[in-house]
């Protein structure tokens, strides 16, 4: 987590006019709605639209922002609201490709080949587990890693109740982690 | 998250070593510029930020820096000029006046040797001037200077004569400026005899004789000399009065003359 002024006060501040607080909210959070959507989108291209209207909407929505909850639930609503009229206008599932991110750049700093051939073989792996997940479990999981929500505000972020929102990401989590464990027991 | 079992490190580590997908540059400045659009500013970091702020105050700043400057500049040079016009000797319309002209022009030395001979063993200070016209700085003084100096030059002729002319008061008097003359103030009627004696005397440059024989001219206030030619008028010496009235009204031209001498 950054240091120094929380969201809610940087959004409050942008709210009242200070340009400079949305650029380091943005430089926070850009990262994380972008993968959230990236990883449920489909496309880069689509990705990158969602990413665009997401923050559009954040900036016009500024006037009625209140910080009755973590800035990160408001955003990521915003984020889960964008990718449901996303899926909707596409009558399309949310099944993520990751075709077009070779699992070959994934991680730079690993010293052995052994080791960075078995990590790439994880992520690769890991990847794909996410990309078969129902939806819902996978966008619960989204949330948990790159919002840091907790199970009220993943809940609250997606409209059900806190024990759907458990049920959702636990089961995600046990496919993830079957799915990690899998190379073991072979 | 509130469940433990709702966190793998493990899980949160493999995760954490996927691609660092993010969003392209030019969406990054497309949505910065949106966002500053929206209120109204240009996107820009915190070190532009601060630039902008130097930058923004700097020509005021230059601006007042320069007014400031300028204005203490010119106080300074005023301040420096100023003892100019202090040390000049201020000159009042009071009989003290032609004391102060003997230290702007100095009288000629035959003059100077007759007003040596008259005045005789009278000291120094006495023939000064009183307080008001010491050369010290008054805030009055710049304004006297101009407002005394067509009565000067005409005084300038008249002094030495005057000087011998005036008879000795008790003691001088410091007295303010007198007031302007009101224009409803009649000039003074002198007896007929002495007004004839008067242009007589005043026509060929010559003093009264009995003026002449008078005690040296000290400082005095008008008011004091208006006591004395009244003292004259008491005791009978009428041509006296209308002598020193004369001397008075021309010595004073702006002296309203009060009511029973003015008759």
């Amino acid at each position: 987590m950054a240091t120094g002024p929380s969201d809610e006060e940087l959004m409050l501040a942008y709210r009242a006019g200070e340009a400079s607080a949305f650029d380091a909210l943005y430089a926070r959070h850009r990262g994380g709605v972008f993968r959230y959507l990236r990883r449920q989108a489909g496309s880069a291209a689509a990705a990158e639209e969602l990413f665009q209207d997401v923050w559009l909407r954040l900036i016009d929505a500024r006037g009625s922002y209140e910080p009755r909850a973590k800035f990160t639930t408001w955003l990521f609503t915003i984020a889960h609201n964008r990718l449901m009229d996303h899926f909707r206008a596409r009558a399309r599932a949310a099944l993520v490709s990751y075709d077009d991110h070779p699992i070959d750049d994934v991680a730079a700093d690993t010293p052995r080949p052994d080791e960075s051939l078995a990590r790439k073989q994880d992520a690769a792996r890991l990847l794909g587990a996410i990309d078969a997940l129902p939806a819902a479990q996978r966008e619960a999981f989204l949330l948990q890693q790159e919002g840091e929500l907790s199970l009220e505000e993943i809940a609250a972020v997606t409209g059900v109740n806190r024990e759907t929102a458990k049920s959702r990401l636990r089961y995600a989590m046990a496919k993830l982690r079957a799915e990690l464990r899998e190379p073991e027991r072979t | 998250m509130s469940d433990p079992d709702l966190r793998d490190p493990h899980l949160d580590q493999a995760y954490r070593e996927l691609p660092g997908d993010e969003p392209p540059p030019e969406v990054d400045e497309r949505i910065r510029a949106a966002a500053h659009r929206a209120v109204g500013a240009r996107p820009q970091s915190l070190e532009a930020r601060q630039r902008s702020w130097a930058s923004r105050w700097r020509v005021p700043l230059s601006l007042a820096a320069t007014v400031v400057l300028a204005v203490t500049l010119t106080v300074m040079v005023l301040e420096e000029e100023r003892p100019a016009f202090r040390s000049a000797p201020v000159f009042a319309p009071t009989p003290s006046a032609p004391t102060i002209l003997e230290d702007r022009a100095p009288p000629s030395p035959a003059a100077e040797e007759a007003k040596r001979a008259d005045t005789g063993p009278t000291p120094a200070p006495a023939r000064r001037a009183p307080a008001s016209a010491e050369p010290q700085p008054p805030p009055a003084a710049d304004a006297a200077v101009p407002a005394a100096t067509p009565q000067l030059q005409k005084l300038e002729t008249r002094q030495q004569p005057l000087e011998e002319s005036r008879p000795a008061p008790a003691a001088p008097a410091a007295t303010p400026a007198p007031p302007k003359p009101s224009p409803l103030a009649a000039p003074p009627a002198t007896p007929s005899g002495a007004s004839d004696s008067l242009s007589r005397e005043r026509a060929a440059g010559e003093r009264p004789a009995r003026a002449m024989r008078s005690a040296p001219q000290v400082a005095r206030s008008p008011e004091e000399w208006i006591e004395e030619i009244r003292r004259l008028k008491a005791q009978g010496r009428d041509a006296d009065a209308a002598a020193e009235l004369a001397e008075f009204r021309r010595r004073h031209p702006e002296y309203p003359l009060p009511v029973d001498l003015a008759r």
